[in-house]
């Protein structure tokens, strides 16, 4: 009886141990990477710039929905009568003055902050997807696979994405942030980033622990799921980051060229903001044209620096000295 | 290193005919509507059908792309729906577009990674965290605001530049003088890229060659000194020194304005590229050994500090080509971007596709010439046959 308990509660506690050791090794990696990660000053204040941006997005229609009246500060057909003439200069009632068709601008530049988030959130997944996939076939089994993707990536890496950004700007201008981030994903993953990751897997793959893996019976599926895609995550962390960067960019040229119309972004702001002033004789209305491209900068380089800390995570030779 | 190019060469050809394929199929299928439904409302239904006919736009997709090719691999790149050939188009546009972009992306290399070499030898300090700071806020910032802001500064308040908002560029150039001359803008701007072209290998040629002799290679300021009199020297000897030095003055804005563009991703690549190459055995190595610092960072570190810079390079060509628009939008410098772009707003599709055929060669063209450098700077690179991002 006394035997029998304390091997019951022998083996739960083997149990346990088993469990918390299959359970600290993914905490750890992550808090390891993290303190790598918090070391650069620059990424955290990054990460801190992205959530002020995601609390400004939260905040936009609790705002339209308690202290701003809904109608005049709609971001979109908003119009103050007190304020004009409009283009007005920053009052107390509208913290960073009207445009030229008189609607608030700090109203419209929270309002283009969701779909940024949108756009840059899908390219950033796509890419990823994509590009991962694509490089770790290419690089695990190389030959016929490899070359047909080669190909195709250095054909894609030809495609000029102002052009082809503008052409489905054109084709589909009612298409919304989603699927405007995800034809740019598309673009981003299986030209630049697919090259980079099937070098990155094949220096993954050429590791003894590999071999080890196939010699003790592991399919192809497992090794790469299991063994190779592990080690491509701070690879592929780093491109969604820049692929943020870049699609945000990409998604505001198409606007500022005038083809898309069905949201809101900073590229529209610009764009209507030069086009007021070529009809205005008294100069630029520099409170409505520098707001939006001071967002799209900060918000931009605040993916730019989490990405660069993501590469010191990223790059293992970095993290030892 | 034969067999090496041979394959490289035929593979990115192959690249460069699917490229042309999936952008004829695109420009194809993306425009909703042809040509003649949109710009011809006037004509009847007859007459469009018989328009549709001359412009050969009738035919099902798979036969307009077949005659297309065959027309391609014969070398022609067709006539333009408005009726003149696409060649002659593209001959006045290609030499203004090269002038701002060789030596805008040249200006930016070696610019950029001379600063990222210099903010990542340094370490942490004001310069480098100035020059940092710079490269982000111009590399994150929004293309088309940030020159039209250059633009509005430079050319507008501070009056360094001859401003150009309005109408043509080139109408700008000095009438009295290019009333006289017998050469149109074009062919100076070509002749001066030749001119630079060939200074520049003569010497590149001079450095190999007391390289080889083991002889120290010349100071730079002595290398600048004898590529601007050597250049000046050409132009004037061949008697278009007046002219080229005139649309110098004019296109030096357009070359600021996208050299400023494109430089910050380039400083910031080498800056990091840098500081992962200093943390290596090997420059501890150099440095235990006693080697002069100079020594250290240009030889042993920049060196091999400058391949993911390279490789950036070759992948962003395309953008930088394209995005050129952008410059050209701005500063109205007709050049083949904006061509591109107005041609593709008026559905004018062989033009679209002639624009692209040079845009697909000059990077296929770009990425060969680096790859071949990248073999001879990398010896490993040449027994793997693989492109440069491989390493």
């Amino acid at each position: 009886m006394e035997t029998a308990t304390t091997q019951k509660s022998s083996t739960e506690a083997l149990q346990q141990e088993k469990s918390r050791r299959l359970r600290t090794p993914f905490w750890r990696t992550f808090r390891q990477d993290w303190e790598v990660f918090a070391r650069n000053k620059m990424a955290v204040a990054g990460l801190i710039v992205i959530l002020v941006f995601a609390i400004l997005a939260i905040a936009h229609p609790i705002l339209r929905a308690t202290i701003w009246q809904s109608d005049i500060y709609s971001p979109i057909t908003g119009f103050d009568i007190d304020a004009a003439p409009h283009p007005s200069p920053p009052s107390l009632t509208h913290l960073l003055g009207t445009d030229g068709m008189g609607r608030d601008v700090l109203s419209m530049l929270l309002a283009a902050t969701t779909p940024s988030f949108i756009v840059g959130v899908t390219a950033a997944a796509i890419t990823a997807m994509v590009g991962t996939s694509v490089g770790v076939l290419s690089a695990y089994y190389r030959g016929p696979i490899d070359t047909v993707f080669t190909h195709i990536s250095d054909a894609v890496i030809l495609v000029p994405a102002p052009l082809f950004m503008v052409i489905v700007g054109i084709r589909f201008n009612d298409l919304g942030p989603a699927p405007l981030g995800a034809i740019y994903g598309i673009l981003a993953g299986a030209g630049g980033a697919a090259v980079v990751m099937r070098s990155h897997a094949l220096k993954v793959i050429s590791q003894p622990f590999v071999s080890a893996a196939r010699v003790a019976g592991g399919g192809n599926w497992h090794i790469m799921f299991k063994h190779v895609l592990p080690h491509m995550w701070p690879m592929t962390a780093l491109y969604m980051m820049l692929a943020v960067t870049n699609a945000v960019i990409a998604d505001a040229f198409i606007s500022f060229g005038g083809f898309s119309r069905t949201y809101l972004n900073w590229g529209t702001m610009i764009y209507s903001s030069l086009v007021y002033a070529e009809y205005l004789t008294t100069g630029f209305d520099w409170h409505v044209l520098l707001p939006p491209g001071l967002a799209l900068s900060l918000f931009a380089a605040a993916f730019y620096f989490v990405s660069r800390g993501l590469h010191k995570v990223a790059d293992p030779r970095l993290r030892a000295r | 290193m034969t067999k090496y190019l041979i394959k490289r060469t035929i593979s990115s050809i192959i690249s460069l005919f699917l490229f042309l394929t999936f952008m004829f199929f695109v420009m194809q299928i993306m425009i909703p509507t042809d040509f003649t439904t949109q710009f011809s409302l006037i004509l009847n239904r007859q007459q469009r059908e018989q328009l549709k006919q001359e412009l050969g736009i009738d035919r099902p997709l798979w036969e307009r792309y077949l005659d297309w090719a065959n027309r391609l691999l014969r070398g022609s790149l067709g006539t333009s729906f408005y009726g003149y050939p696409v060649v002659n188009e593209l001959k006045r546009l290609i030499p203004k577009t090269l002038l701002i972009f060789l030596s805008g992306t040249t200006a930016s290399f070696f610019f950029g990674q001379w600063l990222g070499k210099k903010a990542a030898w340094k370490g942490p300090g004001w310069f480098s965290n100035l020059t940092t700071f710079a490269s982000i806020t111009l590399y994150t910032s929004f293309p088309p605001l940030l020159a039209f802001l250059l633009t509005y500064f430079l050319g507008r308040r501070v009056n360094l530049f001859r401003a150009m908002f309005r109408g043509n560029a080139l109408q700008r150039l000095d009438r009295l003088l290019w009333a006289r001359a017998s050469l149109q803008p074009e062919q100076v701007m070509t002749y001066m890229m030749l001119t630079t072209a060939t200074v520049l290998g003569f010497l590149t040629l001079v450095n190999w060659s007391r390289k080889r002799r083991r002889e120290p290679t010349l100071p730079l300021w002595q290398q600048l000194l004898f590529f601007v009199l050597g250049t000046l020297g050409i132009w004037f000897l061949f008697g278009f020194g007046r002219l080229a030095l005139d649309i110098l003055q004019l296109s030096i804005l357009p070359i600021l304005v996208f050299t400023l563009l494109s430089f910050g991703e380039t400083m910031l690549i080498m800056r990091t590229s840098m500081q992962d190459t200093l943390q290596e055995y090997y420059i501890t190595t150099a440095e235990a050994k006693g080697l002069p610092e100079k020594t250290i960072r240009d030889k042993h570190a920049a060196r091999n500090a400058l391949f993911p810079v390279l490789s950036r390079l070759v992948i962003s060509i395309p953008y930088l080509l394209t995005g050129m628009v952008i410059v050209e939008d701005v500063l109205h410098w007709p050049g083949m971007s904006q061509a591109l772009f107005e041609s593709m707003y008026n559905q004018d599709v062989p033009v679209v596709m002639g624009a692209l055929v040079i845009v697909g060669i000059v990077c296929t063209v770009t990425r060969l010439v680096l790859d071949i450098l990248y073999a001879y700077l990398d010896p490993r690179i040449r027994y793997t046959t693989r492109s440069l991002e491989a390493i």
